[in-house]
């Protein structure tokens, strides 16, 4: 069987970054087709801390990079890309 | 059990056609107990309403006053009357005393024999006769060492239904029985008593023939639930702070992103967040080991403040959404007993983020105002600032 490669996406979904919209990017994450959903680690948290660096929520890991002041279509381009480079 | 908290409640019904029930029930706490007590007037209407308040007043004042039950009984039984055709006493009466150590007495004077339920099953516990100025009395005297339903009620129960539904009446052995059934059901005191009262409504055709009253007292280990919300004013109290909240008793909640971080970043355990309960007005909640419920803070802790006052008290008036950490928190909150807030200082440099167009209210007065709202629902609440 093949080894399905996955990435983590981890959406902050604590105060500042639900208030900022987390609630639109989780919503459409779960959205997302079955054959992209299937490599995805999909973990959120609880504040990582960085909203108060002057960064801009909504604030999301993916890969280990941040983002910030993410919308859904945005993230959506980042998934997109990140799936395009482990195919 | 550690620390007993007793918990009472009652209903009735007045005889159809009747304006004042012959049955009283009335609770007091004295200062090592719960005492209730149920009283049933002789016949109907306003004699029976005087005799049976009567007999309770002087139960509960006494005891207040901190005289023993056997004493008290004494002097009911004394004072008395007699009917002077049947040559029965004016009125019957159950006590229900539970002491904060555990120990219970029962009396009861010509009442049906209260029913006992440990461990969701029907418990025969022997009691005792004694005759006090010509009047056969029972006791029951025991500790309760576990969790227990004790039900009292009047013979307006017993006879629901006589020559209606049911030829006989429902019946003490079949009372007891669906005391039974529902207590292991529903484990909720005021869920069986009402449902009860509905059943023997029923019975009775909507026109109850006698006055009928259903009293419990519900005996089960004093809740405790801490709350940490809020990172410490000073970095360097952080360890010292979980430390004195995980060595709480009571079931641990934390709420506060920053908060669960310090937590688990101490116990060294990641927060396991359950995505699935994200709602548009409501982040998210999850676990971590030891604590039993993870929520974000200040919108979580002020939507849980508005549902508690909108429910007024009642745990079945919250909405049933099981996936909201608000309603979980409330719920939480409500089944506790006592509830502990630790509650961190430390400003979060977030709110003053510019780029939020939203203001946060402070998170010391959404805590004084739902510590505000426990306590007006009977709760012991400490906020301890940090
Ligand atoms: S709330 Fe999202 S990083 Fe702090």
């Amino acid at each position: 069987m093949e080894n399905l490669k996955k990435f983590n996406v981890e959406i902050c979904v604590g105060t500042a970054c639900h208030l900022m919209g987390s609630n639109a990017l989780v919503n459409m994450v779960e959205n997302l087709s079955e054959d992209i959903k299937k490599h995805l680690n999909i973990k959120c948290s609880l504040c990582f801390g960085n909203c108060n660096k002057e960064q801009i929520p909504p604030i999301v890991k993916v890969n280990g990079i941040t983002y910030t002041s993410v919308t859904p279509e945005k993230l959506k381009e980042i998934i997109l890309s990140c799936l395009e480079g482990i195919k | 059990m550690k620390e007993i908290k007793p918990i009472c409640y009652y209903k009735g019904w007045t005889k159809y056609g009747e304006e004042l029930s012959g049955d009283r029930v009335k609770h007091c706490l004295t200062s090592n107990s719960l005492v209730l007590v149920l009283s049933d007037g002789l016949g109907s209407g306003v004699k029976a309403n005087i005799l049976s308040t009567l007999t309770t007043e002087i139960f509960l004042t006494m005891l207040e006053e901190g005289i023993q039950l056997p004493d008290v009984v004494e002097t009911i039984l004394k004072t008395l009357p007699i009917c002077e055709e049947r040559k029965i006493s004016y009125s019957t009466f159950t006590i229900i005393q539970v002491f904060k150590d555990g120990r219970v007495k029962v009396v009861n004077f010509d009442n049906p024999d209260p029913v006992f339920i440990a461990d969701s099953s029907l418990l025969k516990i022997p009691s005792e006769e004694r005759i006090v100025h010509g009047k056969k009395l029972k006791l029951w005297e025991f500790r309760a060492n576990r969790r227990m339903y004790i039900y009292t009620f009047s013979d307006g129960i017993l006879y629901a239904g006589l020559g209606k539904l049911l030829n006989f009446g429902w019946g003490y052995e079949n009372i007891s029985d669906y005391l039974e059934k529902s207590t292991r059901k529903y484990d909720d005191l005021k869920y069986v008593v009402d449902n009860i009262m509905e059943v023997v409504y029923n019975y009775y055709g909507g026109q109850p023939g006698d006055d009928a009253t259903l009293a419990g007292v519900h005996i089960r280990e004093k809740k405790r639930v801490i709350i940490f919300t809020g990172p410490p004013l000073n970095l360097e109290e952080d360890e010292k702070v979980v430390k004195m909240f995980l060595s709480n008793e009571g079931e641990k909640i934390i709420c506060g992103g920053t908060t669960s971080n310090i937590v688990s970043r101490y116990i060294n355990k990641e927060v396991d967040m359950d995505l699935s309960t994200i709602k548009p007005d409501v982040p998210p909640f999850g676990k971590l080991e030891g604590v039993g419920l993870v929520t974000e803070g200040v919108l979580t802790l002020t939507k849980t403040s508005e549902l508690l006052e909108k429910c007024n008290g009642d745990k079945n008036k919250l909405p049933s959404d099981k996936k909201n950490a608000a309603v979980i928190l409330a719920k939480k909150l409500l089944d506790a007993d006592e509830c502990k807030f630790i509650v961190g200082q430390r400003i979060n440099p977030v709110y003053q983020n510019p780029e939020l167009p939203f203001s946060i209210s402070i998170r010391k007065s959404i805590v004084e105002k739902l510590a505000t709202t426990l306590q007006q629902y009977g709760k012991d609440v400490e906020i301890i600032k940090v």
